[in-house]
């Protein structure tokens, strides 16, 4: 399944940006990521509308991986990022100093490949990089 | 409404075992649990049959309790699938309790099996990384080690957990399973040991996580007046089974607003107990120092005094709260849909004073009265899939 219009947007050029796709509920203003079906606050049908969302967050926790499956570079970072708009967002941080990483650093988004799958084909998907970036994908 | 008895546990020991069959692994523990009932297996109306992975690792979809248990000599009964990520065999249990607590049937089965060891580890990992909602965690490439490393790191600079903080569970839980014949790694390790083994998913090492592995356990229920007709064993009463989905964030609530709490404090109400009077406590610790963050989500302590517990050994076997005297998760062995039946069968083992080296008495030598299971499976909308928390009561 391609999950571009779907979980997010890439950019098809230079001048535009990504973002997630989110949901909003008109009732609560609970903001979700992944968007929902309904909101799970109100419980309540047809209350929500569609938004883009997740330019910048900031890093809630995150983890060094040493040890990881086929695909992924060693190491690599992954972290849960609290979006501006409320919801916390898995992502592996695109960066190339590790050691620089902490709680509550500023994140912003990238569409990028973020592993190989089984094939070694790129799977493309959100990576949240504190400020400049890195290669690590 | 019925009260329900633990009639007998039974136990595969937990390890790497190449040449058995998920049938073989659910066998032995049917019935060694059979046996340790001590009734005729005829008398079983009705089984639960737990397990995760067996579709992804073996290919055996849709039936496997049908499969294992006409393999262990069951025909006819109604048997249920269940699947809970690492919850599974908890839950099994769970609704085993709830079919002998209406009234339906008099005595249940209820056993979870997992057979971690393929050939193929890559396989292994990728199918536990399915029991997250894949769409935004596994196809991301979450790893369960990283959910628990963060949740510990979060914890380490909120309430000032140290790195030895974190070995001095490692410590604790393997001399706890070097006593247990059941366990998959049975040496002690000291503290050092722990810190100093391969940096996994900062901060967790290598001897801080559980291991896969393959294993069964389980459980024969009943109707407690067919237990006080068989006076062969002292019995144990199940006074609590809660189960939740989650509802918090585990990075971000506080010990009180999370999922574990909540359901806890439906346990010890339906149980009529409080965590002070809870004499043991089997917990999901697959990464040990998880250990810690449980002990005020299930109001051992307040918030930010995990710490004091764990450094001044009151969780040790012989403290006045000891929690996973089974060796948990990282050392007993953690085959993911076998887990909480193997809680159980402890706290069972445990209640009847037949713990063995690792047997839990109090200052007077007297064996505990209320022992707790609490059993988290999955990741999804960040915490845990499913929370299920058992109380169990000598009578
Ligand atoms: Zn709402």
């Amino acid at each position: 399944m391609d999950n571009n219009g779907r979980l997010y947007y890439k950019p098809a050029n230079a001048n535009e940006k990504p973002y997630l796709i989110g949901s909003t509920c008109k009732e609560c203003g609970d903001t979700h990521f992944p968007p929902k079906g309904a909101c799970p606050n109100c419980l309540k049908n047809n209350t929500l509308e569609e938004v883009k969302i997740g330019q910048k967050g900031r890093i809630s926790s995150y983890s060094i991986l040493y040890v990881a499956p086929p695909g992924f570079p060693v190491p690599h970072i992954q972290a849960m990022v609290k979006l501006e708009e409320g919801p916390l967002v898995f992502s592996i941080l695109n960066t190339d100093d590790v050691e620089s990483v902490s709680l509550d650093q500023p994140v912003s988004l990238t569409i990028a490949p973020i592993r190989k799958n089984k094939n070694g084909e790129d799977v493309i998907g959100w990576m949240y990089q504190p400020e400049g970036g890195g290669s690590i994908a | 409404m019925h009260k329900v008895a633990v009639l007998g546990v039974g136990m595969h020991p937990f390890g790497k075992f190449e040449h058995k069959h998920l049938k073989d692994l659910a066998n032995t523990a049917i019935w060694n649990a059979i046996e340790d009932a001590g009734i005729e297996a005829n008398r079983i109306e009705a089984a639960f049959v737990g397990n995760c992975l067996g579709g992804l690792l073996v290919g055996q979809e849709s039936v496997r309790g049908q499969v294992i248990l006409r393999h262990a000599g069951f025909k006819g009964i109604p048997i249920v699938n269940v699947e809970n990520a690492c919850a599974t065999a908890s839950t099994a249990f769970r609704m085993a309790w709830l079919s002998v607590i209406s009234g339906m049937h008099d005595v249940v089965l209820a056993v979870g099996v997992e057979k971690m060891f393929v050939g193929d580890t890559a396989k292994s990992i990728e199918a536990l990384s399915t029991a997250t909602d894949i769409d935004v965690c596994g196809n991301m490439g979450l790893q369960f080690t990283s959910v628990y490393a963060m949740n510990i790191r979060k914890k380490m600079d909120k309430y000032g957990w140290t790195k030895d903080d974190l070995g001095l569970v490692a410590e604790k839980n393997s001399y706890n399973g070097s006593l247990n014949p059941y366990a998959q790694f049975k040496k002690p390790l000291t503290k050092e040991e722990v810190l100093a083994s391969k940096m996994i998913a900062d901060p967790i090492t290598l001897y801080m996580a559980s291991p896969m592995g393959d294993g069964a356990a389980a459980a024969i229920i009943c109707n407690e007046r067919i237990a006080r007709k068989l006076k062969n064993k002292p019995f144990v009463r199940v006074v609590a089974s809660e189960l939740s989905s989650g509802h918090a964030s585990m990075l971000e609530s506080k010990p009180k607003d999370s999922t574990t709490y909540s359901t806890a404090l439906k346990a010890y109400e339906q149980a009529g107990v409080g965590p002070e009077d809870i004499n043991l406590a089997e917990v999901h610790d697959a990464m040990s120092p998880a250990e810690l963050k449980i002990y005020e989500e299930l109001g051992f302590c307040e918030e930010g005094e995990a710490i004091k517990l764990i450094r001044e050994g009151r969780t040790k076997i012989t403290g006045d709260i000891p929690v996973n005297p089974s060796g948990g998760l990282a050392s007993r062995g953690h085959p993911v849909g076998a887990t909480g039946l193997a809680q159980i069968a402890e706290v069972v083992w445990q209640l009847r004073g037949e713990a063995g080296k690792r047997q839990v008495v109090d200052i007077n030598g007297k064996l505990p009265r209320f022992g707790l299971t609490q059993n988290d499976g999955g990741y999804v909308e960040g915490d845990n899939a499913a929370s299920c928390i058992h109380i169990l009561s000598r009578v």
